[in-house]
């Protein structure tokens, strides 16, 4: 399983392997394609861990709360449908994209050993020593 | 035109007479034509009344009841289904069929001796007539009893349930508000878009119904919207139940068995259903043990997921609520909460004065006068918070970030470790 989308920016924890937000693009001329499939494919994986803490964007609106979601292959973070409709769209590789389309943009059923698995990565994958990239 | 006993007061019909200004051919305004119009004494017997030309009267009469005029005249004999009142003596002609259940009132008797407050349910039972201000507001139509030597033996009460009405179902139709029995209070909920959000949200629904929800996202409005800033916790009960109820019948429909024991409310409304399937939350479930409430402060999935995993702990109230990163506040529906606001939220949702709070909300207790610190100025009680971001893991433990690692803390540890004690 691979972690994708994480921003350092929201890593308030000791989980801190994203990149800041600044270092990726906005791709303000293509319009992106089937976002709004993306966007519910995000919002509907199965949760690998939710927190109590509400995410605030860069002007301090809220986002969403803090949540990891799986599909047995990705665990993404909650925020990345958010980010990604402001067309920072390098945030999901072209793999990721590819298995949406596989899955039909409907995230698949989790099993339990796996989600367990996704929370192990989860727990074991914090590193305070490293900072931006992986 | 009746009154909230549902005392027909008037009655009109779609006629109208205009009434013109003096000297002037144009109509002014319009009159009602008022067929019949009466007045009752408390029991219901008629005080004032004028009648039509013809002399035929309304049918109906004191608590929207059909009038048997027939008998003893205008007004003096009332059919309530089960029985036959007589609002002049304020007494039924016959002994209450329930009479068993309530030893404290003569079987004669009607609406519980307490005709302003309450109607009568068809001649069986008392039942509120008084609006409710609040959803799940409860309110018992019953009293203490008494054995013959006149020893106290217990309350015998009969418990109805304020529904604010106005929940979307799949049709477009809304609810109707109004004081429900238990039973009765699962059943208006369950047919909601609300609920059937919730049953999502605690993925209640097996994968071919999940197909079947319909618009998520409208429902999902509807959830928030009833939900608002939380629910007390006779409504969070009911509701849990009824996203249980809403989500099994979808599921039989699609495995094609339609089974009337999917349906029974009993069954759900028993503690043991409740417990099972991450339905504790946001009024949380304190049955087992008569424990505090836990309350969850929105409706987001991690506040319903956290919500259900978390195990209530007896003498603690647990407040579910998201955090700010800098641990001086509080998020609730994207708001931003100060300490003392939670806190009167919490007194709103069952908080007693003086209970020791668990407060389940990441950063809260990060610093010396952080969030959970004021909150324990405020209550004056012991308060536990996590220092980090906390999780509540499946099984009920905590995992809270803290120094260099995770922690994740059996439950019944949380006084010490990584959640912090502030007294």
């Amino acid at each position: 399983m691979k972690f994708v989308g994480i921003i350092s920016d929201h890593e308030r924890g000791l989980f801190k392997i994203g990149q800041p937000l600044s270092e990726y693009q906005i791709q303000k001329e293509v319009p992106v394609e089937n976002l709004e499939q993306i966007i519910n494919y995000l919002e509907n994986g199965t949760v690998v861990v939710s927190f109590l803490h509400y995410v605030y964007d860069k002007m301090n609106n809220p986002i969403v709360p803090l949540i990891f979601y799986t599909d047995g292959t990705w665990i993404w973070p909650s925020y990345l449908g958010y980010y990604y409709s402001k067309q920072y769209t390098d945030l999901i590789p072209e793999e990721f994209l590819t298995d949406m389309k596989n899955n039909n943009y409907n995230p698949p059923t989790v099993d339990n050993e796996k989600l367990l698995e996704a929370q192990k990565l989860y727990v074991n994958t914090y590193d305070p020593n490293r900072k931006g990239g992986k | 035109m009746t009154n909230h006993l549902g005392n027909v007061l008037a009655t009109v019909s779609d006629r109208k007479f205009g009434v013109s200004s003096a000297g002037s051919s144009l109509i002014h305004h319009y009159d009602p034509h008022i067929v019949t119009a009466q007045d009752y004494y408390p029991f219901g017997m008629i005080s004032r009344v004028a009648l039509p030309n013809n002399n035929v009267p309304y049918k109906f009469g004191f608590n929207g009841k059909m009038n048997d005029n027939e008998v003893k005249g205008l007004g003096n004999q009332q059919d309530y289904g089960m029985r036959i009142s007589d609002p002049r003596i304020g007494r039924f002609l016959s002994v209450d069929p329930l009479t068993k259940g309530y030893p404290e009132l003569t079987p004669y008797q009607f609406a519980g001796n307490s005709p302003m407050a309450n109607i009568d349910l068809d001649g069986g039972e008392p039942k509120p007539a008084i609006n409710g201000t609040q959803e799940g507001q409860s309110q018992s139509t019953s009293q203490d009893t008494y054995n013959a030597r006149g020893d106290y033996t217990g309350t015998k009460t009969e418990t109805w349930y304020w529904h604010s009405g106005g929940l979307r179902d799949a049709k477009g139709n809304l609810t109707k508000a109004g004081w429900y029995g238990s039973g009765g209070y699962v059943n208006v909920l369950s047919t909601s878009l609300a609920a059937k959000s919730l049953g999502s949200s605690l993925g209640l629904y097996n994968s071919a119904a999940k197909s079947l929800s319909g618009n998520e996202e409208l429902n999902k409005k509807e959830l928030d919207r009833f939900v608002g800033s939380g629910l007390n916790y006779e409504a969070a009960r009911h509701f849990t139940a009824a996203a249980k109820a809403t989500a099994n019948s979808s599921n039989s429909f699609v495995s094609g068995k339609i089974e009337p024991s999917n349906f029974n409310v009993e069954d759900l409304l028993g503690v043991g259903m409740l417990l099972r399937g991450g339905l504790r939350f946001l009024g949380g479930i304190a049955a087992r043990n008569r424990v505090m409430p836990l309350v969850g402060f929105g409706s987001d999935k991690a506040i319903i997921q956290n919500s259900a995993n978390l195990i209530s702990k007896k003498g603690w109230y647990d407040a579910v609520v998201h955090g700010t990163e800098d641990g001086m506040a509080f998020t609730i529906n994207k708001k931003i909460v100060s300490p003392q606001e939670l806190y009167n939220h919490m007194l709103a949702n069952g908080y007693k004065p003086g209970t020791k709070i668990r407060l389940m909300s990441c950063y809260s207790g990060n610093f010396p006068n952080g969030a959970a610190a004021q909150l324990q100025k405020i209550a004056g009680v012991q308060v536990v918070a996590p220092t980090g971001e906390l999780s509540i893991m499946n099984k009920g433990s905590f995992m809270v970030n803290y120094g260099q690692q995770f922690y994740v803390a059996p439950t019944k540890q949380h006084e010490v470790g990584k959640m912090l004690l502030f007294e």
